[in-house]
C-alpha cells in the first residue's frame, strides 16, 4: 500500500505541449478521479503514471519510491483499459494468472488468488472460457479482475467503463465503489462522465488542455468551482454562465451584462484588484427558482422558450434580459412556452469569476 | 442477396473454367506418369493410363530423385525458418515504432521484392563465389531468404499492426519485457500471418530453379526444379519419368501448404478488445 506523489509533470510531443505542470498527491488508499474533456492530457497522465510514456519533465513517486527509471513491470501497478485488452488467446483462468506467473509465484498461491478475485467479482462460471466468447460486461469484470488479482499498490483505470451501456455502467460503478471501499488500494482513475466522478471520487482532479484546473472533494468541485471551466464543466444541465462587467464601489460589487444587472456584497477585494473589468457570474439550474424562494434573492422577469420535461423535473429555458437562463425545477403543469415569469436567484448561489478566479461572495 | 438463376449458373461456369484451368496440367502429368512407355508416345494419345508404376520407379532409382526432394527440402524449410526469424523482429518494429522513416522502409523493402532476377543474377554468383558459397546449400539459401524477406516483412508488418498496442501494455504493466510480450502475446495472436508468410516462403524456395540453376552445378547439391529439368539428355525427352518425378515433387508442398493452412484461422484475436 502506498501513496502516489507527481511533482511538476509536463510532456511534449515536438512543439505541442500535452501536459504542464502537473503536480498532485493521492494519500494512502486514496480514490483519485482525474476529469476532463477528451484530449485533456488526462490519459496521458494516466501512461506516465504507468510507465507507459516518459515525461518530458518532472517526476512520479509510488509510496516512498521514485520510479522514473523504472520499466512498468518494475512499479507494481495494475492497469484496467478502455478497450479491456485481454489476452484473446488464453481462457479467463489464464488471464488472471498471467501476471503472476510472469511474476513467477507458486502455482498454488496463483491458484488461491484465482479462486479469491473470482469470488469477489462474481466470474468463477467464466474462469474457463476465452474472451470472445464473453459479453462486454463481463469482459470488463475480467479486465478488473486481472488487475485485482495482483494485489499492486496502486490502480489505473482508463475510461473503464465507456464501452458499456448505461444500465450496465451505473451497476459496475455501484460495483466498484464497493470493491475500491473493500480493497481500499489507492487508485486513479480516468474518466470524462462527471456522473462517474462524482460518485466515485474522493478526490476530483478537473483537467483541461494539460493543466489541472482544481483538486478537491466532490462537493468541493461541485459548490465552488475555482474557474469558468470547472463551473461550466461539473452539473447537467450545464451552469448558467454570463458574460460582463463588473465595477467594485466599497465592498459592492456591481456586475452587467447586456441590459442584466445586479450587485453583490464580496468580503475580499484583493482577487479584484483593479476595480473593474471582465467578469463571468455563474449559477446552477436548479438555484434558479420560478417560485419566490424564502431566502435572500434577486428577482429578474422573463419569458419561458422551451420546456423540457424529464418525468421528475422539468428543465426550463427562459429568456432574461436577452440571455439565455436554464432553470431545474419540480415539474408544474401550469407553465405554458411563452408565458411571462418571474426567475428568482438566491444571492448565496451566485458564483463570480474574475480573471478565471473564483470570488467569493456573501449574501 | 440472392442471385437469379443466369446470375448463378454464370458464376458457377466460371468458377468451373477456373479451377479446371489451373487442375488440367497437373491432371495431365498425373496421368503421364501412370502410362507406359508405349502409351506415352502413342498418337492419338491414350486418355487412359495403364497404371504402369515403371516411371517412378525410374525417376527414384535411375535418376535417384530423392536425393533432390532431400536438398529442396533442406534448401526450402531453412529460407523459411532464416526469413521468419529475420522477418519477425523486423516486421515488430516497423508496426509499433514510431520512426519518422516507416513508410520509406516499406517501399524500399517493396522496390527490392521487385526488381528482376536477371538484374541481380551477376553480383549475387560473385558474391557467393567469393564468399565460396557456389554449389552449397547455404549459398542458395543467402539469396532466397534476401529476395523472401520483404514480402515476409510486410504481411508480418501488416499483422502486428492490427492486433491492439494495448495487449502489449497489458503484458508490460503485467510483467513482461518487450521481448516477452512479443512472444507471449502478439506472436501467438499473429499465428495466421506468421503461417501465411511462411507457406509463401516455402513455395517460393521450393520452385525457384533460376538461382538454383546458377548456384547449384553439382547434381549432388541440386534442387527438384533443376534436378528434373537437366533428366532430359542430349537426344531423348523421358516425358514418362519427368512427369512422375513432378509428381513427387508436388506432394510433400500439397502437404505442408494443407497443414500451414489449419493455422490460418481468421478472427483468432477476437474478444481481445471492444470490436
Amino acid at each position: 500500500m502506498a501513496g502516489l506523489t507527481l511533482r511538476h509533470i509536463e510532456k511534449t510531443f515536438g512543439r505541442t505541449t500535452i501536459l504542464q505542470d502537473v503536480s498532485l498527491e493521492a494519500t494512502d488508499g486514496e480514490f483519485v478521479v482525474l476529469l476532463g474533456p477528451s484530449g485533456c492530457g488526462k490519459s496521458t497522465l494516466l501512461r506516465i503514471i504507468a510507465g507507459l510514456e516518459p515525461q518530458t519533465r518532472g517526476s512520479v513517486q509510488i509510496g516512498d519510491r521514485c520510479v522514473d527509471s523504472l520499466p512498468p513491470h518494475d512499479r507494481d501497478i495494475a492497469m484496467v483499459f478502455q478497450h479491456y485488452a485481454l489476452y484473446p488467446h488464453l481462457t479467463v483462468r489464464d488471464n488472471l494468472a498471467f501476471g503472476l506467473t510472469m511474476r513467477k509465484e507458486p502455482k498454488a498461491v496463483i491458484a488461491e488468488r484465482i479462486a479469491e478475485t473470482a469470488a469477489l467479482l462474481a466470474i468463477h462460471d467464466l474462469l474457463d472460457r476465452k474472451p470472445r466468447e464473453l459479453s462486454g460486461g463481463q469482459r470488463q469484470r475480467v479486465a478488473m479482475g486481472r488487475a485485482i488479482v495482483r494485489k499492486p499498490t496502486l490502480f489505473l483505470f482508463d475510461e473503464p467503463l465507456s464501452n458499456l451501456d448505461a444500465r450496465l455502467r451505473a451497476a459496475m460503478r455501484v460495483e466498484l465503489q464497493k470493491l475500491h471501499h473493500c480493497l481500499a488500494t489507492t487508485t486513479v482513475y480516468v474518466t470524462h462522465d462527471q456522473v462517474e466522478a462524482m460518485t466515485l471520487g474522493q478526490t476530483i482532479v478537473v483537467m483541461n488542455q494539460g493543466c489541472i484546473q482544481q483538486i478537491g472533494r466532490p462537493d468541493q468541485i461541485y459548490h465552488k468551482p475555482a474557474n469558468p471551466f470547472v463551473a461550466g464543466f461539473i452539473g447537467h444541465p450545464p451552469m448558467n454562465l454570463f458574460e460582463g462587467s463588473y465595477r467594485l464601489r466599497g465592498r459592492e460589487l456591481e456586475f452587467r451584462a447586456g441590459t442584466l444587472t445586479l450587485s453583490v456584497q464580496t468580503p475580499a477585494q484583493d482577487e479584484c484588484d483593479a476595480g473593474s473589468g471582465h467578469a463571468t457570474l455563474g449559477l446552477r439550474p436548479e438555484n434558479v427558482a420560478l417560485d419566490p424562494p424564502g431566502t435572500n434573492h434577486l428577482a429578474f422577469d422573463g419569458t419561458i422558450d422551451v420546456i423540457e420535461n424529464l418525468g421528475g423535473d422539468h428543465i426550463v429555458y427562459l429568456v432574461v434580459h436577452g440571455q439565455r437562463v436554464v432553470a431545474r425545477t419540480s415539474p408544474n403543469s401550469t407553465r405554458r412556452v411563452g408565458d411571462a415569469v418571474t426567475a428568482y436567484w438566491p444571492t448565496d448561489a451566485l458564483h463570480v469569476f474574475i480573471n478565471q478566479k473564483r470570488v467569493p461572495v456573501s449574501p | 442477396m440472392r442471385k437469379t438463376f443466369p446470375e448463378r449458373t454464370a458464376l458457377i461456369t466460371g468458377m468451373l473454367l477456373a479451377v479446371l484451368g489451373s487442375l488440367l496440367p497437373c491432371l495431365w502429368f498425373v496421368l503421364t506418369s501412370l502410362k507406359s512407355q508405349i502409351q506415352v508416345e502413342a498418337i492419338p494419345p491414350h486418355w487412359w493410363p495403364d497404371g504402369s508404376l515403371a516411371f517412378y520407379r525410374s525417376a527414384l532409382i535411375d535418376h535417384q530423385l530423392l536425393n533432390y526432394v532431400w536438398n529442396s527440402a533442406i534448401v526450402a524449410s531453412s529460407t523459411t525458418a532464416i526469413a521468419l526469424v529475420i522477418a519477425t523482429p523486423a516486421a515488430y518494429a516497423l508496426a509499433r515504432l514510431r520512426l519518422t522513416g516507416t513508410p520509406w522502409i516499406l517501399g524500399g523493402l517493396l522496390c527490392v521484392a521487385m526488381f528482376p532476377h536477371i538484374v541481380i543474377a551477376g553480383p549475387v554468383w560473385q558474391i557467393l563465389e567469393r564468399l565460396g558459397g557456389l554449389n552449397t546449400h547455404w549459398g542458395l539459401v543467402l539469396p532466397y531468404v534476401a529476395l523472401t524477406l520483404p514480402l515476409a516483412v510486410w504481411i508480418l508488418a501488416t499483422f502486428f499492426k492490427e492486433l491492439p498496442p494495448e495487449l502489449e501494455e497489458a503484458a508490460r504493466i503485467d510483467g513482461c519485457t518487450a521481448w516477452q510480450a512479443l512472444y507471449k502475446v502478439i506472436l501467438p495472436l499473429a499465428a495466421p500471418g506468421l503461417f501465411t508468410a511462411a507457406i509463401l516462403t516455402f513455395i517460393y524456395a521450393w520452385n525457384e530453379f533460376f538461382f538454383a540453376l546458377l548456384i547449384l552445378t553439382d547434381p549432388a547439391q541440386q534442387t527438384l526444379p533443376v534436378g528434373i529439368a537437366l533428366f532430359q539428355g542430349e537426344f531423348t525427352m523421358p516425358w514418362g519419368e519427368i512427369a512422375a518425378a513432378s509428381v513427387i515433387a508436388t506432394t510433400p508442398l500439397i502437404i505442408v501448404v494443407l497443414l500451414c493452412q489449419r493455422g490460418i484461422i481468421s478472427g483468432l484475436s477476437a474478444g481481445a478488445v471492444k470490436e
